[in-house]
């Protein structure tokens, strides 16, 4: 799944915030729910852990957006 | 010589390889360049594979390639990697590295990694148009010193500079020198892999970094062009360096390129919001004519329009005139010395002038009724398209404030009035009060049918009575202040996907900096709006624990989150334009006093104003649907069960009677400084665990009618400004430690009361709203 900061534009994926958006956050905290901008820091709950968010793309459709 | 068709591509051999980030106009340029048309379209990744096309190059034909925009030479994609392999495959070719100029930290961190293969290489600063727009500057011959390569301006739309690309890419396209310094256990293992790839296509040094921070497209790369020993002792420097460092190597690698490229950026990039050129020559003339002291002046003047506003816009024609001239000659003033004086009138004059005006044109519409509602949505509508229109010109002040206003306008229709009303009349008052409480209660009473015993009672008011769990927690948190949270939700999300957001930290950057902030400082700002918690957590996007400090006391004592922001304007819009500015500008008031003074006594330093802004776009319904439900989600599970403990602490007092002595307790403070009845102490008390589920409590007292209009403004205020929540209160001490965290809990308790204090006196002196 690829995210995309509201704040700087940055595109990036799971594996680039896990390798380098996580570790530079100072709770680190597994499996916290919120995306991470490696680039600049900005951080929101991400739909992947919201189930709320994954009903919504199972009805409407939308996966990878 | 006929003019080379592409099919001539093949027999040439000079080639010119178009890459850059995503989005910048690599295609509209490669058009530009060969004359001939490629899909062009405002989505970043729009070329996915290689567009080929030939330009005349000294008078020879070059085979040009349109490559997909990429974020680095580490592909997270299949368009990624078509563009690292094209460069890495490619034997003899210039590179032209085409960089957003008004987004130019990606830009240069690319032309960085790029640079160090050693191939050689011109940088084209694109979108200059809306850089310039934007009041980004950058100065290009220092950058280009810096690169060590020649760094040309275009606006590819438009052609500009294209001749120049071209002269330049014949003759001067040059190996930058430039060196990035990595940690020392990777530059150790590149000193030890570097001799073992001389003499291939890239830079030994770059080739090795790839190697070292490398992807699964590089190792089949590998596997075809190395042999098996060499393979050998890349996996074994490369596990060592995984054990050595920190972080992952190729995160190690990207953060010392994105580092070099921020260093070069602080030296030749800065944002300054432009003012058209008739502004600017009035404002120059003013500068001669006018000293210092004038600006003192113009603030006073200001300062007494303002509180000719607060008195309830009483017209007068001397006021109104001299308002209306003084906001014109004021804006370029403000701009031009950046006093705060001139802001000061330049705002006072425009909210006065709107309160008198407001009054004869709301005389105008017809009384109540569906053609005054229509009308009145019709102005905003129209403000809204004009806000969107002015969007492009939202970091430019005036048109910025403009369109600033219409968000916010948006904001408060949206939350205000949608969600806060609307919204909450059905919930609340429908679905809460008509069905689910009635049936809870009724259900209670089959469950613990009278009389009943000590220990049936105690359980039956826990879940059902004054203060239940059931009645109480659940319908504030669900009937009240979900409707409130989940439209502001869905606000912010638009505003995160337009772009809008960083506009309005470029526009907020002058106004900051004299609270020792900068621009960026308005994002966890804004998002306070939304919720104080997740806010304090973003602070961390701020460069100095000075700015980080700051922004988290501001958001702890004056930023009120959506929940809260939706009773208050539930309040005071009942009341009138005067309590909303009252209210609004004691806040302010607060906000920039504390800022200013902790600018000043706390230690350290602002860091330097650097953003980029992404494209502005219509945003997606489908996106804007998934992230809201991800928030109130989230929301949800992090909110609703604070408030069933609060509820249950407030059942707990009341029913060990601490409750009435702390009513006693705190009555010469809430009766005595802020003039506030009795009654509404638990909702302060509350206020400590929530600020919001405080703010409902207030706001079931003004339904009930037991506060006047000035108490309602004095109760919002203080409760305003109190600690927003028990999780907030965690927060701030979880991230800036325990001593911050607990002195700014001392220093907000009583700044709350003194301030609601001080309000009820001056409303009092003034004689407003009695
Ligand atoms: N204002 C302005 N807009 C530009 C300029 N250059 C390109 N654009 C616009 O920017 C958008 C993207 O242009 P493209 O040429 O598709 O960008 P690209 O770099 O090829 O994008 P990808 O191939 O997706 O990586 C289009 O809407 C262009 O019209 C410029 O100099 N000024
Ligand atoms: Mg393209």
């Amino acid at each position: 799944m690829t995210h995309h900061c509201a704040l700087c534009g940055y595109r990036f994926d799971d594996a680039e915030m896990r390798s380098t958006g996580c570790p530079a956050c100072p709770s680190r905290m597994k499996g916290c729910g919120l995306v991470r901008c490696p680039a600049c820091g900005y951080e929101w709950p991400g739909e992947k852990s919201s189930r709320l968010a994954r009903l919504f793309t199972r009805i409407f459709g939308g996966g990878d957006s | 010589m006929p003019p080379p068709s592409p099919r001539d591509s093949a027999v040439t051999v000079r080639r010119v390889l178009l890459a850059g980030n995503p989005n910048v106009g690599k295609s509209v340029l490669f058009g530009a360049l060969t004359k001939r048309y490629v899909v062009v379209s405002n989505y970043p990744g729009t070329t996915v594979e290689v567009a080929r096309g030939t330009m005349e190059l000294d008078r020879a034909p070059a085979e040009v390639l349109d490559l997909p925009g990429v974020n680095g030479l580490v592909p997270a994609s299949e368009d990624e990697r078509v563009t690292r392999d094209a460069l890495l495959a490619d034997e003899e070719g210039t590179v032209l590295v085409v960089a957003d100029a008004k987004n130019l930290r990606r830009g240069l961190c690319l032309a960085v990694a790029i640079a160090e293969t050693g191939r050689p290489l011109v940088l084209a600063l694109n979108m200059m148009d809306e850089a310039a727009a934007r009041g980004v500057r950058v100065d290009v011959p220092g950058l280009s010193r810096a690169l060590g390569v020649p760094a040309v301006p275009t606006v590819a739309t438009r052609g500009k500079g294209t001749t120049r690309l071209r002269a330049t890419l014949a003759t001067r396209a040059a190996v930058s020198g430039i060196r990035v310094d990595y940690p020392a256990p990777v530059e150790a293992a590149v000193a030890e892999l570097a001799p073992l790839l001389a003499g291939r296509r890239w830079a030994a040094r770059a080739l090795a970094l790839a190697l070292l921070g490398g992807d699964e497209g590089i190792r089949e790369w590998a596997a075809r062009e190395l042999d098996s020993g060499t393979r050998e002792r890349i996996e074994i420097l490369r596990r060592r360096l995984d054990a050595g460092l920190r972080n992952p190597v190729a995160y190690e690698i990207g953060k010392a390129r994105l580092d070099k490229a921020s260093d070069l950026l602080a030296a030749v990039y800065s944002v300054d919001p432009a003012l058209s050129g008739a502004f600017e020559r009035l404002a120059r003339f003013g500068e001669t004519v006018a000293g210092r002291g004038t600006a003192h002046v113009a603030g006073f003047l200001g300062a007494g329009l303002l509180l000719l506003s607060l008195g309830g816009f009483p017209f007068h024609p001397v006021a109104a005139g001299i308002a209306a001239v003084l906001i014109a000659a004021a804006i370029p003033f403000a701009r031009r010395t950046g006093g705060s004086g001139f802001t000061l009138l330049a705002v006072a004059g425009g909210v006065y002038l709107t309160g008198v005006l407001a009054r004869p044109l709301s005389d105008l519409l017809p009384e109540e009724g569906f053609l005054r509602s229509g009308l009145l949505q019709g102005f905003a509508a129209a403000l809204l398209v004009s806000g969107v229109v002015l969007a492009r010109q939202t970091t430019n002040l005036v048109w910025g404030t403009v369109s600033a206003m219409a968000v916010l306008y948006l904001l408060y229709l949206i939350v205000g009035v949608f969600g806060a009303g609307t919204l909450v009349d059905v919930m609340q008052d429908g679905f809460f009060a008509g069905v689910v409480e009635p049936a809870l209660v009724r259900a209670a009473e089959f469950a613990f049918p009278g009389p009943r015993g000590a220990v049936a009672a105690f359980v039956h008011d826990l879940l059902v009575g004054e203060f239940g769990a059931l009645t109480m927690a659940l319908s504030y948190a669900i009937g009240l202040i979900l409707p409130v949270v989940a439209s502001f939700f869905l606000v912010f999300g638009i505003l995160e996907d337009s772009g809008y957001l960083p506009r309005l930290a470029v526009m907020m950057n002058r106004a900051f900096s004299a609270m020792g902030l900068n621009g960026k400082a308005v994002l966890p700002m804004v998002l306070g709006l939304g919720c104080d918690t997740m806010a304090t957590l973003t602070t961390r996007v701020l460069e100095t624990n000075k700015e980080r400090v700051i922004v988290t006391l501001l958001l702890a004592l004056g930023v009120p989150c959506s929940a809260q922001l939706g009773v208050i304007l539930g309040i005071t819009s009942q009341i009138g334009a005067t309590a909303i500015l009252w209210w609004v500008g004691t806040i302010l008031v607060v906000l920039f006093a504390v800022g200013w003074l902790s600018a000043r006594l706390l230690p350290g330093r602002r860091s330097d104003f650097i953003l980029e802004l992404p494209p502005l776009r219509v945003p997606r319904v489908r996106n804007i649907a998934k992230k809201t439900l991800a928030r109130i989600e989230w929301y949800l599970k992090e909110a609703v069960p604070l408030f069933f403990l609060g509820t249950l602490i407030l059942f707990l007092l009341d029913r060990s009677g601490t409750l009435e002595s702390l009513k006693w307790a705190g009555a010469p403070v809430v009766k005595g400084l802020l003039h506030l009845p009795v009654d509404v102490t638990p909702a302060f008390l509350i206020g400590f665990l929530r600020r919001d589920y405080g703010a409902a409590g207030l706001s079931d007292a003004w339904r009930a009618g037991l506060l006047s209009p000035r108490q309602a403004v004095v109760a919002l205020v203080t409760i305003t400004l109190f600690i927003p929540c028990i999780a907030n209160f965690f927060i701030m001490i979880k991230e800036r430690g325990l001593r911050t965290g607990l002195l700014m809990t001392a220093f907000i308790l009583p700044m709350a009361f003194v301030v609601g204090g001080l309000v009820n006196f001056l409303m009092g002196l003034l004689g407003v709203l009695s």
